[in-house]
């Protein structure tokens, strides 16, 4: 069953196609990996599908209902939850205050509410440190859940935004570049908690330009070239699919890492 | 992390036995403000003129703007150079209220302190949606204009000369007239209004403005409706510098328009930066600092702005994330250098640079 549904997305800045009636789907409970070459408009596909940019045609479903151009704070409660390339953490705030956040789309409590302290505030409060600390567990932070987000390594902030993204329990993950600038060993790291996201039933769509990751996690794999699909299907076809491999290097030679 | 799944629950009951409700930085601001409360009610003793009443008094109004003007600045990291208008329109709407009028002076301070709310998200609303200098530009303007209608709408504001004869707060026929009974009421409204603040600050709304702060992005897509809530604390800020603003009216009895002029923001907002932005002790130190200082520096006569000047640079440059920062850097400092205080691991949060200065 499909969880997330484009329809014939376009986007054009100026007189640019960013995106030329591109569609796809992404599966329940699965791994949807999204490639294409650097332009090929996986970003804008990105901000479409999570509220930042609004198509010029085309729609956006999600769990059957119609997200295009909603705004991206409601998409959380709906079950649709994102990291960004740049991580966008909040460097000023303890790791644990970074997943609370996290939960905000779930919060019911206003600005009036918080400053009179009513009794459920501190109910919320206090469920919101658990499932920060679980979040955390499981990303393997919660040991630093009192240090400041911003003094951490890279590749901890990596694992910090997926605990975000991941503490509301959504139904699906956008992972924008999950591994760009992490080492091997921290690649290998993540590609198994991607996996295990899939494991808990998350359903997640991994923009990613590591070729040995998107092969080895992927259920499906989507290529996007100048805007359009060319081409969708099992990680193993799509690497075979003659167009792909012109489109990433221009025909030729053979495409490919070896995963 | 070798499997994420099954680790999933076992960290969490010795993790949240750490985490007590009560949290070590709500526990500081409750001992915080006893201790400030004790001093309110103690210093009256060692006062002798009335004068060093008045400038508490300022201090004290001050106090409140800048707690207001923190939520937004310091916390939410917007920043406002127009919070003297809403200051203006607090005073003037209650001394027009209650002298032209005759209302009741406190019925006078609520009306005006809506009239502000209405008119805060009326100018927030377009404003906030532009950022950093355009920000700063956008409410420098608003502040102007404000300041041209005081002074050109003679026949209501008594034009630049001033509104005079505005009737001071009274409860029960005791009426906060003198420097010592206003003493009470300012002090007592300003720390009156630091427990709704310090209890936004430590709310999941607090932590959401801190993350627009942080990353406006990240706290979109992590649900937090930004624009609305960029809105809110700017109209909740204005609603305090609209109730200090009455409460001056009342006090002094005569308002004038170079009291609210974009000089005062400027003075606004050097107070939470100098005091220590996104920390309500902060905004202590800061209007104590910025109120007191240039009375005391009136001994060096027409030097005085020189030298004033020469301490708020020294300050910027020696502490640049404010007093209380500085302050809690250096006590955690002196913790450690005895031996006491955090081990090995410590917590880099409570460091000289302050990170989590934040009551």
């Amino acid at each position: 069953m499909s969880l997330l549904a484009v329809r014939d997305l376009s986007v054009a800045f100026g007189g640019i196609r960013a995106l030329d009636a591109a569609s796809f789907t992404a599966r329940a409970g699965a791994i949807t990996a999204l490639i294409g070459p650097n332009g090929a408009g996986k970003t804008t596909l990105v901000n479409c599908v999570t509220g930042m940019v609004r198509p010029d045609s085309g729609n956006v479903t999600f769990d059957g209902r119609d997200i295009t151009g909603m705004a991206a704070h409601r998409l959380p409660r709906l079950g649709l939850a994102r990291t960004f390339q740049h991580l966008r953490v909040f460097g000023s705030m303890s790791l644990l205050e970074n997943v609370m956040v996290g939960l905000h789309g779930h919060v019911r409590t206003g600005m009036l509410s918080s400053m009179l302290r009513l009794p459920g505030v501190r109910r919320t409060e206090r469920a919101m440190r658990d499932a920060a600390l679980q979040a955390l567990d499981f990303t393997g932070l919660s040991g630093r859940a009192d240090e400041p987000a911003g003094l951490l390594p890279y590749g901890d902030q990596k694992r910090l935004v997926l605990a975000r993204a991941l503490v509301g329990d959504p139904r699906m993950i956008l992972l924008d570049e999950p591994v760009a600038g992490l080492n091997p060993a921290e690649t290998h790291e993540m590609g198994g908690l991607i996996l295990a996201l899939r494991a808990r039933g998350v359903a997640v769509l991994l923009i990613e330009h590591d070729m040995s990751l998107v092969m080895r996690v992927s259920d499906a794999v989507v290529v996007l070239c100048s805007g359009a699909k060319i081409a969708e299907g099992a990680p193993g076809e799509v690497k075979r699919n003659p167009e792909v491999v012109n489109a990433y290097l221009g025909g030729g030679e053979e495409f490919g890492l070896h995963a | 992390m070798t499997a994420p799944g099954t680790a999933k629950t076992k960290g969490v009951a010795p993790a949240s036995g750490r985490h007590p409700l009560l949290t070590p930085p709500a526990r500081r601001f409750a001992r915080g403000w006893l201790a400030l409360a004790v001093a309110v009610a103690l210093l009256p003793l060692a006062l002798r003129s009335g004068y060093q009443f008045t400038v508490l008094n300022v201090v004290a109004v001050n106090l409140i703007v800048v707690t207001g003007l923190n939520l937004l600045m310091g916390y939410a990291g917007q920043i406002s150079y127009g919070h003297a208008a809403f200051f203006g329109m607090g005073a003037y709407g209650s001394a027009i209220l209650s002298a032209t009028h005759g209302v009741d002076p406190w019925l006078a301070m609520g009306v005006s302190a809506c009239g502000v709310a209405v008119a805060a998200a009326v100018v927030g609303v377009p404003t906030l949606r532009l950022k950093g200098n355009y920000l700063v530009m956008a409410t420098l303007g608003f502040n102007l204009i404000v300041d041209v209608i005081l002074v050109q709408w003679s026949e209501v504001t008594g034009g630049s000369s001033g509104f005079v004869g505005v009737p001071p707060l009274s409860v029960a026929g005791m009426s906060f007239d003198t420097d010592r009974s206003f003493y009470w009421l300012a002090w007592g409204v300003a720390l009156l209004l630091l427990i709704p603040a310090r209890n936004l600050v430590h709310s999941p709304v607090g932590r959401a403005l801190r993350a627009i702060h942080d990353s406006e992005p990240g706290a979109e897509a992590c649900g937090v409706p930004t624009a609305s809530y960029k809105v809110q604390v700017f109209v909740l800020s204005a609603v305090f510098a609209s109730l200090a603003g009455s409460l001056h009216a009342h006090y002094l009895g005569i308002v004038a328009p170079k009291t609210f002029d974009i000089f005062k923001s400027v003075e606004f907002v050097t107070m939470c930066l100098i005091g220590g932005m996104g920390s309500l002790w902060g905004g202590l130190a800061g209007a104590l600092l910025l109120t007191v200082l240039p009375q005391m520096l009136g001994v060096f006569e027409e030097h005085h702005d020189l030298i004033f000047g020469a301490i708020l640079l020294v300050m910027l440059i020696f502490m640049p994330r404010g007093v209380s920062p500085w302050l809690r850097g250096m006590a955690g400092r002196m913790r450690r250098g005895a031996g006491v205080g955090l081990g090995g691991g410590g917590a880099p949060g409570n460091g000289p640079e302050g990170r989590e200065a934040r009551p």
